[in-house]
């Protein structure tokens, strides 16, 4: 195996769990022999192949066996049954926070981490400065940590996992805390990691925040794997067991598809540079939109519009093209269709793209996707906001 | 360099209370022909040594429970560090009294520098009684406190003040003198030590070997015992 893969084979891990826990040795002698125990199965049979360079987040809800397939990935705690295997300097952040020793200041702890890590004294040194920066820690560092906020900490912990050159980044619920502006640096951090090669595993409640950061993802449910597919998908799947639970009135609710259906968006894809399809897209980045519609004979060939809205439901971009006019002579069979952005004009966010087919007139509606796709757009530099202005300055002469 | 003559100020304050009590105040005992306080120093860094490197990792893993949950390393290294450090109070220590015997008794010249290899095993015994104890109080919350207040009967049957063949009652209760002899694993070290330091003699040959083998059998099992706990440690500290 090459360093940054990761595998997981047939993964299954018992926590005893006894109604009254022996602590002591005083107990062990006063309770004479041990009480019923029960096992729990936070895992069973996980089976998990991770590619470096990958990023996949773990979602489920709690109890579902995220954190101990993350502990067991890190190699903290062994499987009772099962092979994992992972290659590779491996960061994590687990429950809140990298293994900081309390009475240490925040430089001895880096370097405590960076021997953990394996990193020499030296190479540590030389990274020092970079992860003192970016976790904003110059007043503090010689602090003893436990004297930190919790939003400290967790950049410090941040901070030292992003830059010890590890193969694979471990996170758990890393954006549980820290503000808003360290989080948009943590994304962009990430995302370079990413761009460099790093495999991440990432956990997060927060379906957006795995969205953003990763193409696929693993649903658990149980100690299972529900599902192991697009990030898309598996958020569906999520959102729908965790509806199961709550209100059946609400779940047919959520429609997002309509349309008297004589043509059909039979699939959209958005397309990065590289021809591979994704959901993350760096700004200023060549973007394009590939969508195959199907329709029946006998109608004139039809318009397909194209909406873009943010996170809050703000309309971005609307567009339409007419399918006459590029040359769809009678409106049947099935195309692909194709549209393409040299530099992507947004900035940062979350958006959402609407997909709508009607006739000639726009007023009959054959078919509409409301939600057809998302995707997020990471700054490439210092860009705020959603749109990014592709112009240049020049100095004149008064 | 300050953190190091920290770490000594505990051995050196203990050794010299324990120098004032038994050697100016109380002159216990003869022991043939050299001075006391010469023959409590031969004995009394090892037993320093083990009673405050034992204590120490006994608690170890439980004050290093917030790096052992969230990253993976040898976990072994944690009480392991605790022994080394203390180690080095030890090596000053014996270096010292290497010095003083050297000065006092001319006839110990020749076996004085087999105290380091023997300070070596000892060493080994150490690190695998803490290895043990380290495993065992992480699973046990109560092991370290059993082992603190065990320490000071620990220290008195331990002969350490005094010589086992000095001592009038020995012949008496010959079980009480195995037991302390065989059963006491730090008495076969400390005598063999004093035996090269203070004596000018090899150590006995039952002695040697009863060290050499103790300090393979407690590595043995304190690595042992580690590794069998070693996930339960990760889960339960």
């Amino acid at each position: 195996m090459d360093p940054g893969e990761i595998s997981v084979e047939g993964v299954s891990r018992r926590f005893r769990i006894r109604a009254r826990e022996v602590r002591t040795l005083k107990d062990l002698f006063v309770q004479r022999g041990q009480t019923e125990a029960t096992d729990v199965w936070a895992l069973q049979d996980v089976s998990l192949d991770v590619v470096r360079g990958e990023a996949v987040g773990l979602i489920g809800r709690n109890g579902s066996g995220k954190t101990t397939l993350l502990r067991i990935v890190s190699g903290i705690i062994k499987p009772t049954a099962g092979r994992v295997n992972a290659e590779g300097r491996i960061g994590s952040l687990l429950e809140l926070g990298a293994g900081f020793h309390p009475d240490f200041t925040g430089r001895e702890n880096v370097f405590l981490n960076g021997a953990i890590y394996g990193l020499r004294r030296a190479d540590i040194r030389q990274r020092f400065d970079e992860i003192v920066a970016f976790a904003e820690l110059e007043h503090a560092i010689d602090r003893p940590v436990r004297t930190y906020s919790s939003g400290m900490t967790v950049r410090l912990g941040f901070a030292i996992a992003a830059f010890l050159d590890a193969d694979v980044l471990l996170l758990d619920e890393v954006f549980a805390v820290g503000d808003e502006s360290f989080q948009r640096k943590c994304f962009g951090r990430i995302a370079r990691f990413k761009q460099e090669g790093g495999t991440i595993v990432f956990v997060s409640h927060d379906a957006s925040a795995v969205e953003r950061l990763c193409e696929r993802a693993v649903l658990l449910d149980a100690g299972r794997v529900a599902f192991d597919g697009s990030t898309r998908e598996a958020i569906a799947r999520y959102r729908r067991t965790l509806a199961d639970e709550t209100d059946p009135a609400e779940r047919g609710a959520g429609l997002r598809e309509w349309g008297s259906g004589e043509a059909t968006i039979a699939s959209a894809a958005l397309v990065g540079q590289e021809g591979a399809e994704r959901q993350q897209f760096l700004s200023g980045e060549p973007f394009a939109l590939s969508v195959a519609v199907t329709a029946s004979a006998g109608i004139p060939p039809p318009r397909l519009q194209l909406e873009v809205r943010d996170d809050s439901g703000a309309l971005v971009a609307a567009q339409a093209v007419d399918l006459r006019e590029l040359g769809w002579a009678a409106g049947n069979g099935e195309r692909g269709i194709r549209f393409e952005i040299g530099s992507l004009p947004l900035a940062d966010g979350r958006f959402h793209l609407r997909l709508g087919l009607t006739d000639e007139s726009g007023e009959h509606l054959y078919h509409q996707l409301d939600d057809a796709l998302a995707f997020v757009v990471y700054p490439d530099g210092e860009e705020r906001g959603v749109v990014r202005f592709a112009g240049s300055w020049t100095l004149e002469e008064k | 360099m300050l953190g190091l003559a920290w770490s000594l100020l505990h051995p050196l304050v203990l050794m010299a209370v324990y120098l004032l009590v038994f050697s100016l105040l109380w002159r216990v005992a003869e022991v043939g022909s050299g001075d006391y306080w010469l023959f409590l120093l031969c004995g009394l860094p090892a037993w320093v040594f083990f009673a405050t490197a034992a204590q120490a990792s006994s608690r170890s893993l439980l004050e290093n429970a917030n790096l052992i949950r969230k990253v993976r390393f040898p976990r072994q290294l944690v009480p392991l560090s605790i022994v080394a450090t203390h180690l080095v109070g030890f090596a000053v220590m014996l270096v010292v009294v290497v010095g003083l015997s050297l000065l006092r008794i001319p006839e110990a010249r020749d076996t004085v520098w087999l105290a380091f290899p023997l300070g070596a095993l000892f060493a080994c015994m150490v690190a695998g009684v803490a290895l043990a104890i380290a495993s065992l109080n992480a699973l046990f919350r109560d092991v370290e406190h059993l082992l603190t207040a065990l320490l000071l009967p620990w220290f008195f049957l331990t002969p350490i003040l005094y010589s086992l063949d000095q001592l009038p009652g020995v012949a008496d209760y010959p079980a009480a003198e195995f037991a302390i002899h065989w059963v006491n694993f730090l008495t076969p070290p400390i005598e063999a030590m004093r035996d090269v330091l203070f004596y000018g003699e090899l150590p006995a040959l039952s002695e040697t070997i009863y060290v050499v083998v103790a300090a393979v059998v407690a590595l043995a099992v304190g690595s042992f015992v580690f590794s069998r706990s070693d996930d339960r440690i990760a889960v339960e500290v």
